[in-house]
């Protein structure tokens, strides 16, 4: 299916693996110029080299170069954006308690703040030029919390906040934000706080999807490219849930 | 309220505004409140400060984590500067001093830990909007203390006040229902939000809530 997107342009975070890669690959799919951020430089090459996408080396955790790489991304992009996608996060298994401080603050860093930081900056360049559209790749455990994987789950919470509030100060300028909430996405998060690598997530470990399958990248990347068209023109300040009704079917342990 | 008498309660934040005002409510019940050391706060240590209070109240059954910088202005308008304070005094903050109690209340068998959110983390105030993002991450961090809380029969519920003046009148409101959830009455609750806002939700239309 054809959005209308051809010739507009994106920046995706996150964009080497998973979720972001097949945001990348679909967006290119329908003619959008695309950059990327990763931290990977040989997967973002690859990437970039399968779908035309511009790579830029970025990682989420130094704010210089999440600067640089909003600066070089519209210096490849023509100086437009017509979306930005906030994808990039980073996962830690453990209750709140069991998260040290560093972790905690790094996962704030990557979620929540970088998160922040570049949607502020492509904020501000859509607001410029009159519209734009904000999609931010939450979580499921952003709505209902997850407990396995406590403090992410905090700072997914607090994602949806940016993306309601840079909705409400976008309307006025044709700047819209939104959020999705993936529920269990094969493989999983695979990104992890520096040196919890094992912490990365198995999919092989999950309870069976009360649906059919459990989700992919692919799924999350139709609603990106659906929110980044013309027909989503009225959505904005939405939290979408895409889990294949999970949330919905689930019951407490007494009702299991 | 009967079962604050000889309560023991650390409060961040009691200096000022509703924390003051919790400090007020719980010591008129009966029960004994320590202020951690602000130095000890600014210099990091937070752990040695909660002990310190434990030490002085002979013990903790409660924790009213209060404390929590305002900061006015739109999302797209927020510097770094003003995003970094936010999120380290409203969410940063209460995670530590969380982190720190829990081993004294599951050691006591039990016990409560009382987070002050804001109206602002169920939903957003556009002119509050890094404070609105921190609050919202509060609440949610509540909501996980809570779960991983229960075992030890400690319980976790947040008290949502809504954006009203600090005056004393809406303050007292809110530490009533911060006592509430520091006392027995709430037995049953945990990862509970309570939004003390006058019923001004409720009553809000578009209109009013308009740019």
């Amino acid at each position: 299916m054809s959005h209308g997107l051809e010739g507009r342009t994106a920046l995706v975070t996150g964009g080497t693996s998973g979720i972001g890669r097949a945001v990348v690959e679909r967006l290119r799919r329908e003619g959008m110029a695309v950059a990327f951020t990763g931290r990977d430089a040989l997967r973002g090459a690859e990437v970039a080299a399968a779908t035309g996408a511009a790579f830029i080396a970025a990682d989420a955790r130094d704010r210089a170069a999440c600067d640089r790489s909003v600066d070089e991304a519209l210096a490849h992009l023509g100086g437009r954006l017509e979306l930005f996608v906030a994808n990039a996060a980073v996962v830690f298994r453990g209750s709140i308690e069991e998260t040290p401080e560093p972790v905690f603050r790094e996962l704030l860093e990557v979620n929540l703040t970088a998160t922040f930081r570049y949607s502020r900056a492509c904020f501000r360049v859509m607001r410029e030029q009159g519209g734009g559209a904000l999609v931010h790749v939450a979580s499921d455990a952003a709505m209902r919390g997850i407990h396995t994987i406590a403090a992410y789950s905090v700072t997914k919470a607090a994602v949806l906040g940016v993306s309601e509030l840079l909705a409400a100060d976008g309307a006025a300028h044709g700047v819209r934000s939104n959020a999705i909430c993936p529920g269990a996405v094969v493989p999983g998060v695979q990104s992890t706080v520096a040196g919890y690598e094992h912490h990365a997530e198995d999919a092989s470990g999950w309870s069976a999807p009360v649906s059919a399958r459990h989700g992919s990248g692919e799924d999350v990347a139709n609603m990106v490219a659906w929110m980044a068209s013309d027909e989503a023109a009225h959505l904005s300040g939405a939290t979408v849930r895409l889990d294949g009704s999970g949330a919905a079917a689930m019951r407490g342990p007494a009702r299991a | 309220m009967p079962g604050l008498e000889g309560a023991r309660v650390l409060v961040t934040g009691g200096t000022s505004g509703i924390g003051a005002a919790v400090v007020a409510h719980l010591s008129a019940r009966g029960a004994r409140v320590a202020l951690p050391d602000r130095d000890a706060q600014r210099g990091g240590a937070v752990a040695e400060g909660v002990a310190h209070a434990v030490d002085t109240l002979g013990g903790l059954d409660a924790v009213v984590l209060s404390a929590g910088v305002r900061h006015e202005a739109r999302l797209s308008d927020t510097s770094d500067d003003a995003w970094d304070a936010a999120l380290d005094s409203n969410l940063l903050e209460p995670y530590r001093y969380a982190v720190a109690c829990l081993p004294w209340l599951r050691s006591a068998g039990g016990g409560s830990i009382v987070t002050v959110a804001a109206g602002s983390a169920l939903w957003p105030e556009m002119e509050l909007g890094a404070y609105s993002v921190a609050k919202r991450g509060l609440l949610a961090l509540t909501r996980m203390l809570a779960v991983e809380a229960a075992p030890h029969g400690v319980r976790v519920n947040s008290v949502c006040p809504g954006d009203t003046a600090p005056d004393m009148a809406d303050a007292s409101g809110v530490a009533g229902a911060v006592a509430f959830f520091v006392s027995p009455f709430s037995a049953s609750c945990s990862g509970a939000a309570l939004l003390v806002d006058g019923g001004r939700r409720a009553s809000q239309r578009g209109a009013q809530v308009a740019t």
